[in-house]
């Protein structure tokens, strides 16, 4: 027996940097914000810890294989499920089994404006080009399609796009920082959105109430919305085709009404599965020496622009929406069409109630809100077709 | 940047066509499968109106004159609650046309008429007639106005042999 085996067991402490406790810290807020706050807890949770253990000295879980050696587990976990696009990918058909487009199918005319806010996306890209011709940033094209899909407001989306996006030349700390400033502002939707909508809107148009009238759509139309859908995006987007496929067969299992125990198992077991992975996962793509950086720093600012710019072109709709229809529509709802189901909807509806307790928009916020999603695949499958 | 400046073009205008593409293809199947609206004579239920909770648009080619009947009652008390009335009217269901009669439904049991064919309706097995409206007031005003004489019951008594008990309804 070697007594100087012992000091293996302290020799942790002399791996430590400044940057590896600077990361174990933000993973501890991250865990005390999902646990004490409630903000997102089933994501937050999850990747606070991932940040923690990835962060460990010797960073040994998501160490690399060497010869003859296995890598640590989180090394597989981000090449075979995270970069392949498998995780975002059953994220998506779990969403799709959660979701329902019966308040989009029963007004048609908000597919609209979920296509409006897909000017975050773009809106992000020409900032991330522009910022890219500073040296101190080095952007390229591929970094700036992986920043601009953060407007899509869509985690599974921006974690597929920029995943690829690494595969053909962005830079690896780009991935990371970009998958983590999307969730982030998904969680702040409620805190970035309202300053805008106050500044783009009246008092009086955030009054106008939309009666909400009980419009059902046949479940015939229900059924077949999924699959036109997929093969619409097909045909003319093939790019978007893995994500829009899945989270469509999640929605056609739902619809259908015949594959109940498929359908529980996509919104239960599988989505819950999935979430603890990608949490995990996602986490410990966050290294330290990557992550404090002032490339980091712009990806976030980006990132707050490209949700600030969605929102606004869904507003500036909404009010000419609002303007065509003589005051019918409440140009609030604009700003649900930016994703981030259901959160965006639910700040619409909040705001909506703050001017008027009577007032309910919830349901004519969700159909923007579930156009936004299908339009940031959209336009994800844009980004990944065009920039090669 | 120009390169930028296109994607951005094309990817906004993509999106656009795709999604107004799906909407035009969705509406159009929508409208094929509802199969016509339920409508009114003189009327416009087209478009987005609450029934009591009951959503109109499910109910589709309705098998048995019986279902019409019960469907004209709901509009009778709804265009009633409106300051309408139905009464001897020819209504759409499905692309179908009904001649409906719907009697007075504040005085049970119901007739109401169906391409001909009559029908007595009640509520629940106890028959419990409709309610005109029942205003409750407060116990010193019911004594003010005559020692709670004005007082009535919020469900009136059964009205005993003239009351169906066999069931909803039955063909005349």
């Amino acid at each position: 027996m070697d007594a100087g085996n012992f000091w293996e067991l302290l020799s942790g402490f002399e791996d430590l940097s400044f940057q590896m406790v600077g990361m174990i810290v933000i993973g501890l807020l991250l865990v005390y914000l999902g646990i004490a706050r409630r903000m997102e807890p089933l994501l937050l949770i999850p990747i606070g810890v991932g940040i923690i253990i990835a962060n460990g000295p010797f960073q040994v879980a998501v160490a690399s294989p060497a010869e003859g050696e296995m890598g640590g587990f989180l090394w597989y976990f981000q090449e075979y499920l995270l970069l392949t696009g498998i995780i975002p990918l059953l994220i998506f058909f779990g969403l799709g089994a959660l979701t329902d487009f019966e308040p989009l199918l029963a007004r048609p005319r908000t597919f609209l404006l979920g296509a409006a806010a897909q000017f975050g996306v773009f809106a992000a890209l020409l900032g991330t080009i522009a910022l890219g011709l500073l040296e101190t940033f080095d952007f390229n094209l591929k970094d700036a399609a992986s920043v601009a899909i953060i407007g899509g407001a869509e985690g599974p989306t921006t974690i597929f796009v920029a995943a690829k996006m690494q595969q053909i030349g962005a830079h690896e700390a780009t991935f990371a920082a970009v998958v983590v400033a999307c969730y982030s502002y998904m969680a702040m939707v409620p805190i970035i959105q309202p300053p805008i909508i106050k500044l783009l809107t009246t008092k009086k148009e955030r009054m106008i109430k939309m009666p909400y009238a009980e419009h059902p759509v046949s479940r015939r139309t229900k059924i077949i919305f999924p699959i036109i859908t997929t093969l619409v995006c097909a045909l003319f987007i093939y790019e978007a085709l893995p994500l829009i496929g899945m989270f469509m067969f999640g929605n056609l299992l739902r619809e259908c009404g015949v594959a109940e125990r498929l359908l529980k198992a996509a919104q239960n077991e599988l989505m819950n599965i999935v979430t603890i992975l990608l949490g995990i996962t996602v986490g410990s793509t966050m290294m330290a020496s990557q992550f404090f950086t002032l490339r980091t720093v712009a990806i976030f600012v980006l990132g707050i622009f490209a949700f600030a710019s969605a929102t606004a072109a869904g507003l500036l709709l909404g009010k000419l929406m609002c303007f065509l229809s003589k005051g019918k529509v409440n140009p609030m709802i604009g700003a649900a069409g930016v994703s981030a189901v259901p959160m965006a909807a639910r700040v619409v509806q909040n705001m909506a109630t703050k001017e008027d307790q009577s007032n309910f928009l919830l349901m004519h916020a969700m159909g923007p809100n579930v156009a936004g999603a299908i339009g940031a695949a959209i336009a994800g499958g844009v980004l990944l077709a065009v920039v090669q | 940047m120009v390169d930028g400046l296109l994607i951005s073009v094309v990817g906004m205008t993509v999106v656009f066509v795709l999604l107004i593409l799906i909407m035009f293809i969705m509406v159009g199947i929508e409208r094929l499968f509802r199969g016509g609206d339920v409508s009114v004579e003189g009327l416009d239920v087209q478009d987005e109106i609450p029934l009591g909770g009951i959503p109109l648009w499910d109910v589709e080619r309705p098998e048995e004159d019986i279902e019409v009947a019960a469907v004209a009652i709901v509009l009778e008390k709804y265009l009633g609650e409106h300051g309408g009335k139905l009464g001897n009217r020819a209504i759409v269901i499905g692309g179908i046309q009904y001649q409906v009669n719907v009697g007075d439904i504040t005085s049970p049991p119901v007739f109401v008429e169906v391409n001909g064919e009559g029908y007595w309706a009640a509520v629940g097995e106890e028959g419990l007639p409709f309610t005109r409206g029942f205003k409750p007031i407060r116990i010193a005003e019911a004594k003010e106005r005559g020692n709670g004489r004005d007082w009535r019951s919020a469900q009136p008594l059964s009205r005993g042999g003239y009351w169906d008990r066999s069931g909803w309804s039955k063909k005349t």
